[in-house]
């Protein structure tokens, strides 16, 4: 055990005094987590209200003398109406995105609808215009018209207009605040809990593995009296550490976004500050242990493998991408947490995170959260051990 | 003292290990780099190991070392087989390349004392062998800089303390010398005729014949994992047909 804590008292004054690791460790964490937040906020308002704002052209070609629909279009607020456009040119129009849409009214439509049967209309857009509103402002017009026309229609054969709506409901949502906030904000914090946990953990594996071999001082420590399972040990502490120490360091940076935006309304602000309360912090770390430990035996295998920092940094990379398609998967429709979700390693932290976040996880997908990924991490640290002690791995050409 | 009986190292070849031997039928899946190998270090005894690049000298150090095990055959380090209690001999074992194998971010002190936690060592015994060995090397002026901070002067004169910290009986030199600078070369031959003196076990490889004629006392020609001379130094002269000990080793590979 002294063997241990001597290998975990060094690598871990390394560690502190290596700038890169502090870099991803704390720095980048405590900054990049923060900047995503507000940036994204900021982004979203931005795109909402250059959207809201955006005039949209729309072709409006009528072959009636009804002008009826183009007022309601032309009532539609960020709308100009464009009438010089022949139907043969507005496909192209639109392609050209010298419109955004158009409608086309053709010569039978009035009548149709005057003889209480069904007019036509055809409304051009892009849908590959995400942030465009062209089809709801369509839409939304064509909306009032049909119900001026269902109106007059029932009107005439003397129905009230309530027949057709026999529902009254009226929407009660009994959720409580913090648990829609924590069911949002609890998608993102697995991610940047994952990411830096990883992150934080991988500078230190590749210098505690193939930084070792680099400056041949693996040698050295493999011919004291230190055994391979204790020097794996003690730098798989070190590693884990980092990237707890990483990953904690990134859910706090979440709070940072609240001391630089002004006008975030006091109620939300009470609600974050309900949410992140010490059993969310105490949960999510001990979450965060048996990720941590994972993450570094299996960087610290691969570091060991490794011939050198080089080698060890391009195998790692595509690591990153791996360990974020559970985390997607975990936030995709109707996922919620089970008696088997709670066994999936990381999917089961996307969704337990939400749960604790949202202060409704239920203590038995907790425990089983937990069960699963100490498992997993018991059999990184074996394949470790397993994997340091072949020659193969160590002293490999 | 260091017994090595009948040792040999396997080692199986990955694919792209085997296209460099040759044709495909040629290819082997096995790559013995040491081959019943046997011989013995004194103590207070200089063995040199000597041989192309390639011909198993690492190989056979990093199994004294206990590095890695023997594919077969037995290694004694002071009467005790390494496979029985590896941990025990390896408190016996000091070790050193060329490389200085040392970490930047500490200093020569943490350095040290690391080493000798890691042997096991009580504090007030540590306390005084660092002094000493800090007085002797003339490291005191630069023990608690940044290791990344010194010259290579310096940083070898870390290494030889970090190696000798717990004052292990066998010192293994795997060559301590090459590609360094006179000045830095000068001290660790300085250590090997030194720890000589002080009646430690000492198995070195080298490239550098001089080193080998002016510290050896026994030699060791290894050739394609086989020892094809193993006696004194004196016996190794005798066969010298010239002055030249390059000549000599030259003549024993090619009649190998």
């Amino acid at each position: 055990m002294n063997t241990i804590i001597s290998i975990f008292k060094k690598e871990l004054i390394d560690v502190l005094r290596d700038r890169r690791t502090l870099l991803f460790m704390i720095v980048i964490p405590v900054l990049i987590t923060p900047l995503i937040f507000i940036g994204a906020m900021k982004f979203q308002s931005y795109q909402n209200k250059k959207s809201e704002e955006k005039i949209l052209k729309i072709a409006f070609i009528n072959e009636t003398n009804d002008t009826e629909i183009r007022e309601l279009l032309s009532g539609q607020k960020g709308v100009e109406l464009i009438d010089n456009i022949s139907l043969d040119s507005l496909e192209a129009s639109i392609k050209a995105d010298s419109i955004q849409g158009g409608m086309y009214v053709n010569s039978n439509f009035i009548n149709n609808i005057l003889a209480n049967e069904k007019g036509q209309i055809e409304i051009y857009f892009k849908s590959s215009d995400l942030m465009s509103k062209t089809k709801n402002r369509m839409t939304d017009a064509l909306d009032s018209y049909k119900k001026k026309v269902v109106g007059s229609r029932l009107s005439d054969v003397n129905v009230d207009q309530s027949l057709l709506e026999p529902l009254d409901i009226v929407q009660k949502d009994m959720s409580t605040k913090k648990e829609t906030m924590g069911k949002a904000l609890g998608g993102f914090i697995p991610y940047f809990l994952v990411v830096f946990i990883f992150l934080g953990a991988m500078y230190p594996a590749i210098d505690l593995g193939a930084g070792e071999k680099e400056r041949g001082s693996l040698e050295t420590l493999l011919s004291s009296p230190a055994t391979k399972l204790e020097i794996t040990v003690g730098k798989l502490m070190v590693v884990s550490l980092a990237g707890i120490v990483s990953g904690l360091v990134s859910v706090v940076g979440i709070a940072f976004p609240f001391f630089f935006i002004d006008n975030i309304p006091v109620e939300i602000q009470t609600t974050l500050f309900e949410l992140i309360n010490p059993f969310m912090i105490i949960s999510v770390i001990i979450l965060m242990i048996p990720i941590a430990i994972f993450f570094a035996s299996m960087l610290l295998s691969i570091s060991f493998y490794a011939r050198s920092f080089k080698e060890a940094q391009s195998l790692m990379g595509p690591l990153n991408i791996i360990i974020l398609v559970p985390l997607f998967l975990s936030i995709g429709p109707g996922i919620e947490i089970d008696h088997v979700m709670a066994l999936v390693p990381l999917i089961n932290v996307g969704l337990l995170t939400k749960e604790i976040v949202a202060g409704s996880v239920e203590p038995i997908y907790f425990i089983e959260t937990l069960f699963s990924l100490l498992f997993f991490a018991a059999i990184g640290v074996r394949f470790s051990v397993y994997w340091f002690n072949k020659e193969k791995t160590i002293f490999r050409i | 003292m260091i017994e090595l009986n009948n040792i040999t190292k396997i080692f199986s070849l990955t694919k792209d290990q085997r296209k460099i031997v040759g044709s495909k039928e040629l290819r082997p899946k096995l790559f013995t780099a040491v081959d019943d190998v046997s011989f013995t270090c004194q103590s207070g005894k200089v063995f040199a190991l000597i041989g192309p690049n390639g011909s198993g000298k690492t190989t056979t150090l990093r199994m004294i070392s206990t590095m890695m095990s023997p594919t077969s055959g037995s290694i004694k380090i002071k009467g005790l087989d390494i496979s029985e209690d590896s941990r025990l001999a390896r408190k016996s074992i000091g070790f050193m390349t060329n490389q200085t194998a040392l970490y930047d971010r500490l200093s020569p002190y943490e350095m040290v004392k690391y080493f000798a936690d890691l042997n096991g060592m009580d504090k007030s015994v540590f306390d005084d062998r660092c002094k000493k060995i800090f007085k002797q090397l003339n490291m005191d002026s630069f023990s608690n800089k940044r290791i990344g901070t010194l010259s290579s002067g310096m940083k070898q004169k870390t290494s030889i303390a970090r190696t000798i910290i717990h004052d292990p009986d066998i010192i293994v030199f795997d060559e301590p010398t090459t590609g360094l600078d006179v000045m830095t070369s000068r001290a660790i031959i300085e250590l090997i005729r030194n720890s000589k003196e002080d009646k430690k076990t000492i198995i070195f490889s080298s490239h550098r014949m001089e080193e080998v004629q002016s510290l050896a006392d026994d030699i060791g020609v290894i050739y394609n994992g086989k020892i094809i001379f193993c006696d004194s130094k004196e016996n190794f002269e005798s066969q010298m047909e010239s002055n030249s000990y390059d000549d000599n080793l030259i003549k024993m590979i090619s009649s190998a």
